[in-house]
């Protein structure tokens, strides 16, 4: 007998355990908490930081930003009720978009950033380009994760720049990093470093780079000039609507577009 | 050639027990090296669901609310740790999947470990040990044993096949060699009874004969005479004795009674072979010189006969 149970046990040690039960379907919304919450993309957070300054200094509400999750975390934490306000940097899937109401608030400029050791003060396409192949010698490229949204940005300023980032990224030669602080800490000590980045986040001692001469600024945002942009928006669930209105109130006011263009973005009349 | 069957009984009785050996060789062999590499695998697999889980309770811990939602973050840590290499797949405390990315299999093994934050679970971790490679890698260790197996089997089948058959050849070489060395012993000895006995006895009655006609009796008077005389001639001491019958069964003896039959056309019979006397016993192959016609007439059991017809051998 105890043979014959050791023999069963040998085999379901051999087997391994059960595989995962097949993921729940149900949509249960977390209740919500005395403060609002908002999280989501790293680029969007000085934005929501400085709007949950500018109402904490008002009696009433109270909004709390979390670090950076991306604009996927954003939006699924949403979407289960973890925060009340998702911050986006990319448009919503079909998928993602089911339940939830946006609303854009700004413009950003993705540029190349880089630290004060590095030699030039601008690229052109081809050199992007070569950058990105790995062709350019002297220079250490870094690269975000696959999700971020600033890649989509450059990416839909130089064509192909996609695919050379992709076959770089399976090569292993050059490092990717998760987050806006993460880059902001590689360019800072890594010697001669590039990579994309957020204009509106850019801080000594880094620097944008000129993109076939043209400077990232504000006003080429607003004029067009500038190539790579994305656009910045919250979500949310209609249900939490009244929650979250006075933060969203705060964003489309005249008061909150001042805020935004001092961040370095281009603020966005609202549309839902 | 005398043929002695030793090869193809023993071909018959060997064969299956060198199938049974090499088959379970060629079986039990892939099938432990798969059943250890997969419980290895899994160990493996329950090693690095460990790393996962700690990493992951790390992260419950500093955000114990957003932690799930971080997809980025935390592929970004199990990446660096080289921990995305194999299947692995997270499930919360509600069972919502953690997307992490990673590669996924069709065949795996898993190892599921449990995420905890200061003893409370938090979520689940899969670990998975892809099983397609392993597979791969015992159907090609069962073909090679296969194969080895049928080069053994061969080895262990032929080689005492071989051997039973030389011994089989040499067992009758030595079963022809010693049949002809009995039928010489056989015909010495006959031709040596028919010397000492019959010939003996004929002389005795020539030389009587003779001796009867010197004293003048008639022709018809010396046969006659010389039939009584000639009656010795015919006593046990001129016939073949046959060996003890506690050594040579009835069939042996009607065997040998014949070839005497055929020698001497005088046939043995055989009725009573329990009733040899003692002095029998330390002559071998005659009657006793001092038996009597008394003592032949008490052992009736032995009779001869003339045979009636047939050549002489030897």
């Amino acid at each position: 007998m105890r043979r014959t149970l050791a023999l069963l046990l040998a085999s379901a040690a051999c087997a391994g355990d059960p595989p995962p039960p097949p993921p729940s379907t149900a949509s249960a919304v977390l209740a919500p908490r005395p403060d609002v919450l908002a999280a989501g993309t790293g680029a969007m957070t000085p934005v929501a930081i400085a709007l949950a300054r500018e109402i904490a200094s008002r009696p009433g509400l109270r909004v709390h930003v979390e670090p950076s999750i991306g604009s996927g975390g954003g939006i699924a934490a949403t979407r289960d009720g973890a925060v009340d306000l998702g911050l986006v940097s990319r448009p919503l899937r079909p998928e993602e978009a089911a339940g939830l109401e946006r609303l854009d608030l700004a413009r950003d400029a993705v540029v190349l950033a880089t630290a004060a050791d590095f030699p030039l003060d601008d690229l052109s396409s081809a050199e992007i380009h070569r950058l990105y192949r790995g062709e350019m010698r002297g220079v250490t490229l870094l690269l975000r994760d696959e999700a971020e949204s600033a890649n989509a940005a450059l990416e839909s300023a130089l064509p192909g720049l996609a695919d050379e980032r992709r076959h770089s990224a399976t090569t292993g030669r050059f490092r990717v990093l998760d987050h806006s602080a993460a880059m902001a800490l590689a360019l800072a000590t890594t010697p001669r470093a590039v990579g994309v980045f957020s204009f509106a986040s850019v801080r000594p001692p880094l620097r944008a780079l000129r993109l076939d001469g043209v400077a990232p600024s504000g006003e080429a945002l607003a004029h067009g000039t500038w190539p790579a942009v994305r656009t910045l928006g919250v979500v949310f669930r209609p249900e939490r609507r009244d929650r979250v209105a006075p933060f969203l109130a705060l964003a489309t006011s005249e008061r909150g577009r001042a805020l935004i263009r001092s961040l370095g973005y281009l603020p966005l009349e609202p549309r839902r | 050639m005398i043929q002695v069957a030793l090869t193809r009984p023993f071909a018959w009785r060997l064969l299956p027990l060198v199938l049974v050996a090499t088959g379970l060789f060629a079986v039990v062999v892939p099938l432990a090296h798969h059943l250890d590499a997969r419980s290895r695998a899994v160990v493996a697999a329950r090693e690095r669901g460990e790393r996962v889980a700690h990493l992951l309770g790390d992260a419950a811990r500093d955000r114990p609310l957003l932690w799930r939602y971080d997809a980025a973050e935390l592929a970004g840590r199990l990446q660096q740790d080289a921990l995305l290499g194999a299947p692995v797949v997270v499930r919360d405390r509600e069972n919502r999947p953690v997307p992490l990315g990673g590669p996924t299999a069709s065949s795996v093994a898993w190892a599921r470990v449990p995420v905890e934050v200061d003893g409370v679970p938090v979520a689940t971790v899969w670990s998975g040990a892809p099983l397609g490679p392993l597979r791969a890698e015992s159907l090609r260790l069962l073909a090679g044993c296969l194969v080895l197996a049928a080069v053994l089997g061969t080895f262990l089948f032929l080689f005492p096949v071989r051997t039973v058959a030389r011994a089989e050849e040499r067992i009758a070489a030595l079963l022809a060699e010693r049949r002809v060395a009995l039928q010489d012993e056989e015909r010495r000895r006959i031709a040596r009874e028919l010397h000492d006995g019959a010939g003996q006895a004929l002389t005795a009655a020539r030389l009587q004969l003779l001796a009867l006609r010197k004293r003048g009796l008639a022709p018809e008077d010396a046969a006659q005479v010389n039939t009584t005389s000639t009656r010795p001639s015919t006593r046990c001491g001129g016939r073949p004795r046959p060996s003890s019958p506690r050594r040579w069964p009835r069939s042996a003896f009607s065997a040998r009674s014949a070839s005497t039959a055929r020698a001497t056309r005088v046939r043995p019979g055989w009725t009573s072979p329990s009733m040899h006397p003692r002095s029998c016993r330390s002559y071998p192959n005659r009657w006793p010189p001092t038996s009597t016609a008394s003592s032949r007439k008490r052992f009736t059991t032995l009779s001869a006969t003339p045979a009636p017809s047939g050549p002489r051998s030897g």
